[in-house]
């Protein structure tokens, strides 16, 4: 299960195949990949990422362990 | 983890279900089971007088007197440093205090109601603004302010208030957040709001007229009066969200001004603490960020229900506290805080976000991960006892509180 | 000193007290300005300002509704500006600031802004990437990994939740995508047709998928899985849910598949897969020998062969330039940015029983030593040459010194080069190997090169084309006809 969402999995299986819809995209990372989506008029999020839990890997760890 | 998402949402849902009404005030002693002579309850997080803050110690000196306990300032002090007062957080009597929060037995309590469940909550009347109490103010004037809140004001509000209904705050809260209000910094439409309910009602019981005026003046005057009746609501909404086996939901940010410390339903009464920081904000003539003392105060309470900093965008003029300060920018904050809440509140809209409901649910992980701290809007104290306020700014919870209470639920749940 | 106090009132005028205080800020950091103060004149602030030495008669006449502006200054000139100042804030028309537009800072709240996500396009570094695309695909998203250095275990785990959740994964090292005619990552724009590729080699796509373009064919989706999918340990997963993919999907009709030589296991089970297929495949196992597939497939040896079976087996237009004999034994060096096409360089020289090293060598083909004299093609996206560096795609010069190093070596008679162009390649890669060649003076050896890519890319193929040619580059209309080019060049028929 996901952090702050329940039954985030049991809505998959209705969506609609990858190849079915349009494309709506979230990009993490890399902000040039945002902007050629967008400039190709894809609906796009660019997410302004950093390292979860500011880069602390216990702590980061203790996360993955209460989100999963 | 499935139990903390069914946890939390369970936590969301009673804050989301309460139905926190108004319905009296009364002497602190009358209704704060536990209080005691010669105790003084003050926000925050467990302090001894030794760490205490400047306003703190002048707030403990001022009440002291008040009550009654000790001669003068001075005499104040030396019963604090002999040990000869007690010192406990409002939070573990059902109550929440602003700024130093102070809060004993002679002292009158607004009393809100959550009807859904039935707690009670309590907080003192909001004094004013300038040389007050509660930013660490403790002169003749203030303690006179605080009799006649005591002889005059509490009385009237108790008896105007007990043979009404009660006021329906969720609902008064909703409409000024549509008219420019966050609850905490802003409390100009609420504040009026509140005294259409209660004038009426202050008139029906009524013998004095001259006094009557006096204190329909008095809440008149006052921009912030509400503050204090949204923080009693607070506690009311989030006391029923405590021990949820699980949820990493926030029930409590709260200061003492030298620690910040936070309660997560999960984890019960426990505090995680942190150093406190300074707020970033705006002087009153006279003063800069030299004087400042660190953030203060049970009023976080706010934030943990989605007002206050969470709830910037309804008050755009509060984003000026900070860096450039375009009121046009508020809505960001709103939205960062959307980062770190599991949910939104329907009842209580902001206009300008096309009636999104105020981020409501913090969740310790989602803060931790994203690194995004509360945004809280506060007052500035003094740093030194019996100056009062100075400033008005806004400032971030420590990440550490919320790292450490990562922490403290992993262990509880056996995955630390 | 000498103070100076100014108090000047306006009659009924508002402001926040926020702004006011904004700008009593602004005039107090003025030269020789001791106190400001901007503040409605209730009972309470005029005893602010009293307590703050800067009210006079003039301000503690103000009521509520009047604004009090007050300086105290050491100087008169000095207190008239601050009050000036002041004033003139207050007056001057609000130009509308340019707001700042929130962004997301997780992938939770970027899917909870924008509730149509369907796919996540994740390049952050390898140590986070599975995180993020584990979160895509517990929000319903499909994913596309670019990032690589992720361990193969939990590549293997992520894809297996996401297949149970019915979502794909492409990637990790996913360089190249085209969804729905959508260019993702670094690819090509080519226009949309019936042809289908799944391919674990991003160079491998966009090779394939502008051979096609450039013969009048066009591409449904072109689905990238990831550099390890098809080996043991991940067992092809991404791989056989894009087959899935495709095969239901209407608007594919034949599909190709890219990738070095798979785990034998996993090729078998690939092969099965597409025997059960209602549609013709065109299998290219980048360098693998005596590929056997079913009867609706057929295997291709190099990657412009795959592009020309699936359009029926149409032999594209022959390269005609003649080949310019350089003296016996001199070799063929190849300078590779795109690992894919360097394998199928080397499918070329190894069938025609050439001696030949590689530092990406294919079955057949020797490892490249220290002291290698023989013709050598080298993948410089390979890790030796990309560690704490762009790729070469994004940055040729990472290329010049072994290019500079190369044509001034008199054993070396043709040197064999990629340029790659499309959406996230260098601006102009063809320009930046001119500059490189013009700087070298004297005899060279022959550069031969090929360009993937397309008209419709940022960079235009056709300009590309006309600058390496004006460079002296001889331009061959694909890799492998490149690659032949160089072959000749080096060993002439006899």
């Amino acid at each position: 299960m996901q952090t702050g969402d329940v039954s985030v999995t049991e809505d998959n299986k209705q969506k609609p195949d990858l190849l079915d819809a349009p494309l709506n995209v979230v990009n993490v990372g890399l902000e040039g990949f945002a902007r050629e989506l967008e400039s190709n008029g894809v609906p796009t999020v660019h997410v302004d990422w950093s390292p979860p839990a500011r880069g602390d890997a216990k702590l980061a760890d203790l996360l993955s362990k209460l989100s999963e | 983890m499935e139990k903390i998402e069914l946890a939390n949402q369970e936590a969301l849902r009673r804050m989301l279900t309460a139905d926190p009404v108004l319905i009296d005030v009364l002497p602190a002693g009358e209704v704060l089971t536990g209080l005691e002579e010669r105790m003084i309850l003050h926000a925050g997080p467990p302090i001894e007088w030794d760490r205490m803050c400047g306003p703190m110690r002048g707030a403990i000196a001022g009440i002291a007197v008040f009550e009654g306990w000790a001669r003068d300032l001075e005499d104040g002090e030396r019963l604090a440093a002999a040990g000869e007062l007690m010192f406990h957080p409002n939070h573990d009597f059902g109550a929440v205090g602003p700024m130093t929060g102070m809060t004993t037995l002679r002292q009158p309590v607004m009393v809100v109601e959550n009807r859904t469940t039935g707690n009670r909550s309590y907080c003192t009347i909001n004094e004013g603004l300038g040389k007050v109490m509660r930013f660490g103010g403790n002169d003749e004037e203030v303690l006179d302010r605080l009799r006649w809140l005591r002889d005059v004001l509490g009385p009237a509000m108790g008896a105007a208030l007990r043979q009404s209904d009660g006021i329906a705050l969720k609902v008064l809260t909703a409409r000024g957040l549509t008219m420019g209000d966050e609850m905490h910094q802003r409390n100009v439409a609420c504040s009026g709001l509140l005294l259409r309910a209660l004038a009426p009602e202050l008139a029906r019981v009524a013998t004095d007229t001259a006094a009557l005026a006096e204190s329909l003046a008095f809440i008149a005057g006052n921009d912030q009066f509400y503050l204090n009746v949204a923080m009693a609501m607070g506690k009311a909404i989030m006391d029923p969200v405590r021990d949820i086996e699980g949820s990493t939901i926030v029930t409590a940010m709260s200061r003492n001004g030298t620690d910040f410390g936070i309660r997560v339903s999960g984890t019960g009464d426990r505090w995680f603490t942190a150093p406190v920081e300074m707020p970033e904000g705006l002087y009153f003539p006279g003063y800069g960020a030299e004087d400042a003392n660190p953030d203060m105060g049970d009023s976080t309470i706010v934030e943990t229900i989605g007002l206050g900093g969470f709830a910037m965008a309804a008050a755009p003029a509060v984003a000026g506290f900070v860096g450039a300060g375009n009121a046009s920018e508020a809505a960001l904050f709103t939205r960062d805080m959307g980062e770190i809440t599991v949910g939104e509140n329907p009842e209580w809209t902001i206009p300008s976000l096309d009636y999104q409901g105020v981020p409501a649910g913090i969740d310790v992980r989602l803060v931790v991960e994203s690194g995004i701290a509360p945004t809280i809007n506060t007052g500035i104290a003094h740093k030194e006892p019996g100056r009062g306020q100075v400033g008005a700014g806004v400032v971030k919870a420590p990440l550490a509180c919320f790292d450490a209470a990562l922490v403290g639920i992993a262990e509880r749940l056996g995955v630390a | 000193m000498a103070s100076v106090m100014i108090n000047q009132v306006r009659r009924g005028f508002y402001l926040d007290s926020v702004a006011l205080m904004r700008v009593a800020r602004t005039i107090g950091l003025m030269p020789g300005v001791a106190e400001s103060a901007l503040m409605m004149g209730t009972a309470a602030n005029r005893q602010i300002m009293q307590d703050a030495g800067v009210l006079d008669a003039e301000g503690a006449s103000a009521e509520g509704n009047d604004l009090v502006v007050a300086v105290r200054a050491d100087s008169q000139t000095a207190a008239d500006e601050a009050i000036a100042e002041a004033i003139r804030q207050l007056d001057q028309p609000k130009t509308q600031t340019e707001t700042a537009s929130w962004r997301p800072r997780t992938l939770r709240q970027a899917v909870k802004s924008a509730p149509a996500s369907n796919f996540a396009l994740i390049s952050v570094p390898g140590d986070y990437a599975i995180a993020e695309a584990r979160k895509a695909v517990r929000h319903g998203l499909h994913a596309m990994i670019f990032s690589d250095n992720v361990p193969v275990d939990a590549e293997r785990a992520l894809k297996e939740e996401a297949r149970e959740a019915g979502r794909l994964v492409m990637g990790p090292d996913c360089g190249t995508a085209i969804i729905g005619g959508v260019p993702l990552a670094f690819a090509n724009v080519v226009p949309r047709g019936d042809i289908g590729i799944i391919g674990a080699s991003g160079t491998g796509i966009q090779e394939v998928s502008c051979l096609i373009a450039q013969n009048g064919g066009g591409i449904s989706h072109a689905i990238g899985v990831g550099g390890r999918d098809l080996s043991a340990e991940v067992g092809g997963i991404t791989t056989l849910m894009a087959m899935d993919l495709l095969e239901r999907g209407s608007g594919t009709r034949h599909i190709v598949l890219i990738s070095k030589p798979p785990a034998t296991d996993v090729a078998r089970q690939v092969i099965e897969r597409i025997a059960k297929s209602s549609k013709p495949y065109t299998v290219c196992f980048v360098g693998a020998e005596n590929v056997a597939v079913p009867d609706n497939a057929a295997a291709a040896a190099t990657l412009k062969a795959a592009a020309e079976q699936s359009l029926g087996d149409r032999a594209f237009p022959n390269f005609d330039t003649l080949p310019v004999s350089v003296p016996e034994g001199r070799r063929a060096v190849g300078l590779f940015s795109g690992g894919t096409l360097c394998a199928e360089a080397q499918i070329v020289f190894r069938d025609a029983r050439l001696p030949l090293g590689s530092n990406a060598p294919i079955p057949g083909v020797a490892a490249l030593g220290e002291n290698s004299r023989g013709h050598a093609f080298i993948d410089l996206g390979d890790d030796e040459f990309t560690r704490g560096k762009p790729h070469p795609m994004i940055d040729p010069s990472v290329r010049d010194d072994l290019l500079c190093e190369t044509l001034s070596d008199p054993s070396v008679g043709a040197i064999l080069i990629d340029i790659v162009i499309g959406y996230g390649a260098h601006e102009d890669p063809a320009g930046h190997l001119a500059g490189v060649l013009a700087s070298v003076g004297g005899e060279r050896p022959i550069v031969v090169a090929s360009v993937t890519g397309t008209d419709e890319d940022p960079q235009g193929r056709a300009a590309q084309v006309a600058t390496l040619e004006a460079a002296g580059v001889v331009v061959a209309p694909s890799n492998a006809d490149a690659a032949i080019y160089a072959l000749a060049c080096v060993e002439p028929v006899a």
